[in-house]
């Protein structure tokens, strides 16, 4: 009789559970991001080529990639930012240079809540801006009613459509564009430098940016439009990866004539220059080896309109003398004043 | 009347077609070797090979005139310190295998079974992450301090029953792993890309340095597997039968786990994890040869050799790009297996 009662009360108990599940289901799909309505104010599609609604600018938002978070500052939204990522706290260079850019992630008052669904949940944001491939995060986000803005950066075009898209979201088109042509207006003046070079005079080169000396970057990165925005020939570009490991023997092959680096922790230009199956390739022997400096990372970032540092910085270190009135540091401070509207040491 | 083909064989007969087999997986190495030299990305003739190695050693070529510095890198501080490490490492890997699978009388053993890989990835993981020491030593240090773990949990009272042994070294394993995943979580994006290339295998990264630091330790390693092989013949009998015969089971399983535990440990530092190689070619000597340990051992040793070789130059001819040696060992190795398993009325574990 006992079993019974027990067993009828076990049933009725997984019943419950079964009809809250179903319920809590059924109120998550009406939160479905990409079902268009009428009254949205603002429709945005976003890098997975989900069209994303908001009734309203986003007074709050969670970013959840550093180079978001970035655009958000440039664009004049600091203080709508309820949540971001911890990479932003846990690295030195950035977290050095944006502590004064923005007071409140100087006072770490900004919680770091990437993965942490309940703590996004509690900031009620308007919209999380998140990585694309975050399929997971996106759908629990998604299922809780969270509009999200899936962002995924494989070309420096791509830079441009993210500052549009997070221009849109809150609402500030006209200063994305402002930034955007200005970017674009730098680039143009690069290009008509490195076009006044004659063919002979262009340099080769390679973009390595992996753990070792053979990490290099194919024709589908902004790896290779680095170097082509610099004025130099990838002599990786018949290799249609975003990122690969390169066969030794078709580096000497190639012989680049110069090498640029991204700021990799355990790789150095003098590690090319100390190695002896390098010794003969035409970037080492004439000592044309540039890596981004340990304190301009912040400044050189490609997922944002700073890539454009990256570009003049490699340019006037492969062709001195036709940057030779470039100074980096003015470069630099000008740059900083337009993105951010201040500087930082 | 000619004797059966077998007592022919027994007999020491050279003419015996057993010899015949025997005497090509012994000289296997040396065309591999070769064709290896001549194939490559960088297209080089023998001749200009040839005319290469003599003007590195006296300063004159024979077949043409002077062999440009290109090509002179490519050959003498790329190509042949790369063929020359994978030919050791193949040798170290498959005497390790079949010396493991002697001592422990298991046949699904091999070399990364006491955790060896997945020690030496993460050794490779806090290389990377925290650079506090070069990469090959962290990997080798950790690779033989995850074996010593598995002595340490499976020993009792000075000795370590073989089951006990094996299944530390699946805990070992498991805590490797988890270590290394934690190390994941936190590491570079740039460094975990390098790391997951680094745990797949390969010899893109050979220089004379690399070779020359790992050469002592392999050359030691496979002597010592090479000199104690009759007596893998007495621990495969059995500890009773071992003492009887007059031998010390547990001093000659230290030795030959501990000359074994070497050649992995020093293989994986300077190659990463490169699958099956350790299990496969061990048990193809067996079936092809028989499970005699004086004759198995150097076998194993040279179609190891022949083997990892052959593997890697498919490994950097295929693609224009490098492709892991791991994944080619396992991809190429795993159906030549099954198919030799198949053929195979048994694989001397009867």
């Amino acid at each position: 009789m006992r079993t019974k009662k027990c067993l009828s009360l076990i049933l009725a108990l997984c019943l419950s559970m079964a009809l809250l599940a179903g319920l809590a289901g059924c109120g998550a799909g009406g939160g479905d991001a990409a079902a268009p309505t009428d009254a949205a104010a603002i429709r945005v599609t976003d890098s997975r080529g989900v069209t994303v609604e908001l009734a309203r600018p986003a007074e709050r938002i969670v970013c959840l990639l550093n180079s978001g978070l970035n655009d958000l500052l440039m664009l004049g939204c600091g203080d709508r930012i309820v949540g971001i990522d911890e990479w932003t706290y846990t690295n030195d260079v950035t977290y050095r240079v944006l502590s004064q850019l923005d007071a409140r992630i100087a006072a770490r008052e900004i919680p770091a809540v990437d993965g942490n669904l309940e703590e996004i949940i509690r900031l009620q944001p308007d919209v999380v801006i998140i990585w694309a491939q975050d399929d997971e995060k996106i759908s629990a986000l998604e299922s809780n009613g969270i509009p999200v803005v899936g962002i995924q950066v494989n070309s420096f075009d791509e830079v441009f459509d993210k500052m549009r898209m997070l221009a849109a979201v809150v609402g500030k088109e006209p200063r994305g564009e402002e930034l955007i042509r200005w970017t674009q207006g730098v680039l143009d003046e690069i290009d008509a430098q490195v076009s006044t070079l004659d063919e002979a005079d262009r340099k080769t080169g390679i973009f390595v940016w992996g753990a070792s000396r053979l990490d290099l970057a194919g024709a589908a990165s902004t790896g290779h439009s680095m170097l082509q925005l610099c004025g130099i020939t990838d002599c990786a570009a018949g290799i249609d990866e975003e990122h690969f490991v390169a066969r030794m023997e078709d580096v000497v092959q190639w012989d680049p004539a110069s090498i640029l680096m991204w700021n990799i922790a355990d790789l150095d230009p003098q590690d090319y220059l100390d190695d002896s199956q390098w010794a003969n390739i035409t970037a080492i022997r004439e000592r044309r080896v540039f890596e981004i400096p340990d304190d301009k990372t912040f400044y050189s970032d490609l997922w944002t309109v700073k890539y454009v540092y990256a570009v003049q910085y490699f340019a006037k270190c492969v062709y001195p003398d036709l940057f030779a009135g470039q100074d980096m540091d003015v470069f630099l401070a000008d740059m900083m004043t337009t993105l951010y509207g201040k500087t930082a040491d | 009347m000619a004797r059966p083909r077998t007592d022919r064989a027994r007999a020491g007969d050279p003419t015996a077609p057993g010899r015949g087999r025997v005497l090509v997986c012994y000289l296997l190495p040396l065309p591999v070797f070769l064709l290896a030299l001549c194939v490559g990305a960088y297209r080089l003739a023998p001749a200009a090979i040839l005319d290469a190695i003599l003007q590195r050693l006296m300063g004159r070529t024979i077949f043409g005139p002077a062999v440009e510095p290109g090509a002179m890198t490519v050959l003498l501080d790329v190509r042949l310190p790369r063929v020359l490490l994978s030919l050791l490492v193949g040798a170290s890997l498959s005497a390790s295998g079949a010396a493991f699978q002697s001592v422990m009388r298991n046949p699904l053993v091999e070399p990364y079974t006491l955790g060896v890989s997945s020690g030496a990835a993460l050794g490779a993981a806090l290389s990377m992450a925290f650079s506090l020491l070069p990469l090959q030593l962290s990997a080798f240090l950790f690779a033989s301090a995850s074996i010593l773990a598995c002595y340490l949990i499976a020993g009792q009272r000075g000795s370590a029953p073989i089951l006990s042994l094996i299944l530390a070294g699946i805990i070992v394993s498991a805590v490797c792993t988890a270590a290394l995943s934690a190390v994941q979580l936190v590491v570079d994006p740039l460094k975990l890309q390098g790391l997951v290339f680094w745990t797949m295998g390969g010899f893109y990264t050979t220089t004379w340095e690399k070779l020359l630091s790992a050469l002592p330790l392999l050359l030691v390693g496979l002597a010592a597997v090479y000199l104690l092989r009759w007596r893998m013949n007495i621990l495969s009998l059995g500890d009773g039968e071992a003492r009887m015969l007059g031998a010390d089971p547990r001093l000659l399983r230290g030795a030959v786990l501990l000359s074994a535990t070497l050649l992995a440990s020093a293989s994986v530092s300077v190659s990463g994890i490169l699958s099956l190689v350790g299990l496969m070619i061990p048990h193809i000597c067996r079936m092809l040869f028989g499970a005699d340990h004086r004759r198995l051992i150097p076998l194993s040793m040279s179609l190891g050799a022949a083997y990892l070789t052959a593997v890697d130059t498919l490994a950097r001819t295929l693609f224009t790009f490098e492709i892991p040696v791991g994944i080619f060992t396992t991809f190429l190795g795993a159906p030549f297996f099954v198919v030799l398993l198949r053929k195979a009325r048994s694989i001397g574990w009867n």
